[in-house]
């Protein structure tokens, strides 16, 4: 699982019948400097993806997301997606030192 | 398999119901050197590692949704255990 901020959303106009109704999420990882501190402007060097969300996340929100092939082990079987919503971050306590 | 530091951990009220009640820690993945790489992934842990510990960790599911109890769990990461020691002989 990683995390990151969503800045965005993505609304498709025509999809797949088994992804109709989905909510996308266009979602920035976090760098390091973000998880002691998420307002910080030292962003990661990752790029951005886009992930299906069911839990509503807003605009801003920290979320953690599971890529490869557990992301569709929720959805019903062979739904084509590679990144899933899996929950929003309430608080992240961060302890790492350097 | 991969080895690194626990760093922190976050909380969340809103998850997959598969989610619920996880223990998810933060781990940084380390290099080869041991140190931090700087990447920073969620991993499920039901064994009690704290910050600082270096874990072993499973990065390829399967397994996860057995301990989750939940087929459908979207999780990836367990920590397998806690490493006492690190012997390196160089390549």
């Amino acid at each position: 699982m990683r995390f990151g901020k969503v800045i965005g959303r993505v609304v498709l106009g025509q999809t797949l019948q088994s992804l109709a109704g989905a909510r996308w999420l266009m979602v920035k990882p976090l760098s390091r400097a973000q998880f002691k501190d998420t307002e910080s402007k030292e962003s990661s060097t990752e790029p951005s993806l886009v992930v299906y969300d069911k839990l509503g996340a807003g605009l801003g929100d920290v979320v953690g997301f599971t890529e490869g092939g557990e992301a569709m082990l929720p959805l019903p079987r062979g739904t084509p997606v590679d990144a899933y919503c899996a929950l929003i971050v309430d608080r992240i306590n961060f302890f790492g030192t350097k | 398999m991969i080895l690194a530091k626990v760093v922190g951990n976050v909380t969340s009220a809103v998850c997959h119901p598969g989610l619920d009640g996880i223990r998810m820690l933060l781990c940084e993945v380390l290099d080869p050197q041991g140190e931090g790489s700087g990447r920073i992934i969620g991993s499920a842990d039901w064994i009690g590692a704290g910050d600082g510990d270096t874990v072993l960790i499973n990065a390829d599911g399967d397994a996860v949704q057995t301990y989750a109890k939940d087929p459908q769990a979207p999780l990836r990461n367990v920590v397998m255990g806690i490493v006492d020691d690190l012997e390196e002989k160089g390549a």
